[in-house]
């Protein structure tokens, strides 16, 4: 497995992880269950771990001379791109005509809904990024 | 990325280059052995600068590494008749 790939595969990993610690976030405000309070924070942790254990994951090369991006890398990471910045601004259009149908014009939204959404919608284009990464590859083996 | 029409000896030159393996193949031609596995799958058809130096890996010519094939394009029989 080339850098590339588990670059992609790590990037995958906390993204799914922050992607469910900023789902929880909500959750926990509007339920008080207290299992629900701790879940972001699990999340949160989780995530922390995995980055932790992709510095490990990334040490490990195949070869010495093994380079770290090759000209098959550097194709496949432009599509990756390409699809993560369509994703963007298919996400900024939604984002930013999903709370005027849900609110109407003069309706109001808790401002903390902003960060949350904002993070959310990074963390989705850093999953679609990683995805095209990881299905090319497992296409051309 | 997938080419059907480019054929390839990569693999049989590999075992006549004493049975070379991809990781050393690899390393001689600078690209990753994922790349190198593509390649010989005809999954990727790599650049024409990387064509030439697993040729020169081999030391052959590139026409014994990789050959085109056109589509509609098949062999013909003796008589003419494909």
């Amino acid at each position: 497995m080339n850098k590339t790939r588990k670059g992609a595969m790590a990037v995958m990993v906390i993204s799914i992880l922050l992607l469910v610690f900023s789902m929880t976030i909500p959750l926990a405000w509007l339920y008080k269950v207290p299992v629900l309070k701790i879940l972001p924070l699990v999340f949160l942790v989780l995530s922390y771990i995995a980055m932790g254990l992709s510095i490990i994951f990334f040490r490990k090369k195949q070869s010495p001379s093994e380079p770290d991006f090759d000209e098959r890398d550097r194709i496949i990471k432009r599509k990756a791109i390409l699809a993560s910045y369509i994703t963007l601004w298919i996400l900024v259009f939604l984002g930013c005509s999903i709370p005027f149908m849900i609110t109407d014009q003069c309706g109001i939204m808790p401002v903390s809904l902003l960060p949350i959404a904002l993070f959310i919608m990074f963390v989705i284009v850093m999953l679609v990024y990683s995805l095209p990464i990881l299905m090319q590859y497992g296409r051309g083996e | 990325m997938a080419t059907n029409e480019l054929k390839n000896q990569i693999r049989r030159l590999r075992f006549e280059n004493g049975e070379m393996t991809q990781q050393q193949l690899a390393d001689r031609v600078g690209v990753t052995r994922q790349t190198i596995i593509a390649i010989e799958a005809g999954k990727y058809a790599p650049s024409l600068p990387l064509a030439f130096r697993i040729a020169r890996a081999f030391a052959v010519p590139l026409e014994s590494v990789f050959q085109y094939q056109e589509e509609g394009n098949l062999p013909s029989t003796p008589n003419g008749k494909s």
